[in-house]
């Protein structure tokens, strides 16, 4: 088929029968069913909060993720977590300390990537030593230079940190981490609003636009529009069982990489944060991601409504990227079906998160 | 004493006035902000105990630097062009002068395209000027140390390249580039080879998985059956036409980058595989002084080095399979010709290999 015929062939298809074209990004195990088995054999961020070890060789050199700039000696860490999990809000917290500097979205998952297959594939020259060794180190340099770039904004911090909601990968050895959980149906429905007021990712890579197009239309025209009839935000079941799908994928992958870390495997540390936690104890809750720095939280700037930092928003701003901040908001857009929905695509994972005893919900 | 950013006093009062100031006057303004407040060093480099620091401050220009052990100085220089145009081949007469080491395929480009995403949606903190230009020199960094870690074996090299079938790009700002071209037709054909003796075909591409693998055995058994062009990926149309769609688009693109990349002072130099096949030892001599080197210097091209045009004798199953100019002649059909000039007729034309889609 000639080029022109194939594209318009491509749109025709694309409006009448999107699941017909292939979707080439998927997650890694995007279409398999829910394993039975548990990864931990305890409440992640409950029963547990820290993985790792401060004795791992990685975290007692502090080697990886030191930057000098300047006169300066600079620490670097990560706070990771799904999309819409609040990383935002524990920038924000964190930042109110005078020692910590956090900003985001850096996305070094996308330099990884690119470098993992620089060393990964055997006919590439990086593939061989020495090559691979001296790529691996300028790796890691790059991070720490990219982060150390942004210390002249807060030239008494000691932490350099990176907000990215991404997976918990790691890419500076001994590095600490900050993993937020948040209540994953909470987590769909922020993030429904965010993907379909932009038509972001999921939305358009995975081709909504049939399905949500009409309602896209109305949220753009009417923030209100899912406040008064909630039942729509979430009415499609591709759309419902892929977000839910994501998200378990991901969640399983952080556990997974928890369990590694805890082993020694991955030499990292690692604070677990539950959103509904900091939420229902702030103060308490800050502190200890202070101390899990080793800094001194009587130093910290008091929460405030004005930078971000205090939990949930004086107003709702369904448009907005900080929309609302609140727990146990999915109640009000779940209907039957979608719980449904979740339920069979994610929800054992929910029960090992502690979120729900059983499917009965 | 200047003001610096870098000092708490001066970092807050440079803050609050850029907070206060609109973005066009900041632009304006920036150039001689920066002359007289100096921007905060970047990351200091590694250690001097790190043998490949010297890579990090290369000078005079991004792609040389002077080795402190030995006081050498050795440069950059990227082969590119589409794949199964001859880079094996030119790589093997390029090492044949002593002060050239080429190490295979870097494969750089994936590098640059997720600098590119790093650096490209507005809210990604790489996307500001100090994170881009931060990320920018790790970058090249990456890519000087790397290559330079190719050297041990031949020290005395002073021109240090990669050889990746790869898009016309710039890795380092200014490195000279060899620029190969060949026929889209004869690229077609080694292509269509090529994949059936692979071991490992998602390499490639997913859509074509399927072929290769069922063609792969009897290829590995019977490999002069798949001289009929109806037989193997030959005969699949969709192979074909994406194909000849893929080396097009080396084509438009390379075309558009020689001209703005040789606008802008880079060094390219334009290999015809034609052109090194009728002459290679005048082509051999051309490349050696594009890159400054004396061509009395280099070992002769040779059978045993496989320097010379084409092969003595042809091996379906190797990946220097013939090494022959034109002979797309005889496998091509009136079905593969018609989707090839559907699809690369025009680049064809625009490469000079026709005058027209009459052939």
């Amino acid at each position: 088929m000639p080029g022109e015929l194939r594209q318009i062939v491509k749109k025709v298809v694309r409006v009448v029968a999107p699941g017909m074209l292939p979707v080439h990004r998927r997650m890694p195990g995007d279409n398999d069913p829910e394993p039975k088995e548990r990864i931990l054999d305890h409440t992640v961020g409950v029963d547990r909060a820290e993985y790792g070890s401060p004795d791992f060789d990685s975290c007692m050199t502090e080697r990886e993720f030191t930057v000098k700039v300047g006169d300066r000696t600079h620490k670097v860490f990560f706070l990771v977590g799904h999309p819409r999990s609040g990383t935002h809000w524990m920038d924000a917290v964190l930042n109110c300390h005078p020692r910590a500097m956090i900003r985001g979205e850096y996305r070094f998952e996308s330099l990884r990537n690119a470098f993992d297959d620089l060393t990964g594939n055997k006919w590439h020259a990086a593939s061989r030593e020495p090559m691979r060794a001296e790529a691996e180190s300028c790796f890691a340099e790059s991070v720490r230079r990219i982060v150390a770039a942004s210390s002249v904004r807060k030239p008494g911090a000691i932490w350099l940190g990176d907000r990215t909601p991404r997976l918990l990968r790691v890419f500076l050895a001994g590095a600490p981490h900050f993993l937020i959980i948040r209540d994953p149906r909470d987590v769909l429905v922020s993030l429904a609003h965010q993907e379909i007021r932009n038509a972001g990712y999921n939305y358009r890579t995975f081709r909504f636009q049939s399905e949500l197009g009409s309602t896209r239309d109305e949220f753009l025209a009417d923030p209100d529009l899912f406040k008064k009839q909630p039942e729509r935000l979430l009415a499609s079941e591709r759309w419902v069982r892929h977000l839910v799908r994501r998200w378990r994928n991901h969640m399983r992958f952080d556990l997974a990489m928890l369990k590694a870390i805890d082993a020694g495997e991955v030499q990292a540390r690692v604070r677990v944060v539950r959103y509904e936690r900091v939420h229902t104890d702030p103060e308490a809750q800050r502190s200890a991601m202070y101390r899990f720095l080793d800094l001194n939280p009587g130093e910290a700037a008091p929460l405030s409504a004005d930078n971000g930092s205090k939990p949930g928003l004086s107003k709702e701003n369904p448009h907005g990227v900080l929309r609302k901040g609140a727990v146990g908001e999915w109640e009000n857009y779940f209907t039957p079906a979608a719980r449904r929905w979740f339920q069979e695509v994610g929800g054992r994972t929910l029960i090992e998160l502690g979120y729900a005893k059983d499917n009965d919900w | 004493m200047p003001l610096s950013k870098s000092s708490p006093s001066g970092g807050l009062l440079v803050r609050q006035i850029k907070a206060a100031m609109p973005s066009p006057l900041k632009a304006v303004l920036r150039p001689a902000v920066r002359a007289i407040a100096p921007d905060v060093p970047d990351a200091l480099p590694p250690a001097p105990t790190d043998p490949l620091a010297f890579c990090d401050s290369p000078l005079p220009n991004a792609w040389t630097v002077r080795s402190p052990k030995t006081g050498l100085e050795h440069r950059f220089f990227y082969l590119c062009g589409c794949w199964k145009s001859g880079t094996h081949w030119v790589q093997n007469i390029l090492n044949l002068h002593p002060q050239v080491n080429m190490k295979g395929e870097y494969h750089f480009e994936v590098m640059l395209r997720a600098l590119d995403r790093f650096t490209n949606p507005h809210w990604h903190v790489g996307h500001g000027p100090k994170a881009r230009r931060v990320a920018s020199r790790a970058m090249q960094n990456l890519v000087r140390r790397t290559m330079y870690a190719t050297t041990r074996d031949r020290p005395e090299a002073l021109w240090l390249g990669d050889r990746t079938p790869r898009h016309l790009r710039e890795v380092l700002p200014g490195a000279p580039m060899l620029w190969l071209l060949r026929d889209g037709r004869d690229v077609l054909v080694s292509w269509s080879f090529h994949w059936l003796r692979v071991k490992n075909p998602r390499v490639f591409n997913a859509r074509f998985k399927d072929q290769i693998e069922k063609f792969a055995p009897e290829f590995a058994l019977h490999p002069d059956r798949f001289r009929d062009p109806e037989t193997g990926l030959l005969g699949d149309d969709r192979w074909v036409r994406r194909t000849a769609r893929e080396w097009a688009g080396y084509i438009r693109n390379d075309t558009a980058q020689f001209a703005a990349l040789t606008g802008a002072g880079t060094p390219v130099h334009r290999v015809g595989y034609e052109q090194l096949h009728a002459s290679p030892h005048e082509g051999a001599a051309e490349m050696y002084r594009f890159l400054g080197l004396d061509p009395a210097l280099a070992q002769p091209l040779s059978t045993e080095t496989k320097t010379l045009p084409g092969f003595k004798s042809e091996n379906l199953k190797s990946a220097t399979r013939k090494g022959e100019t034109g002979d797309w002649r005889n496998y091509f059909n009136e079905r593969i010709s018609r989707i090839f000039k559907e699809e690369a007729g025009q680049a064809l034309v625009d490469a000079g290999y026709e005058k027209d889609l009459n052939w």
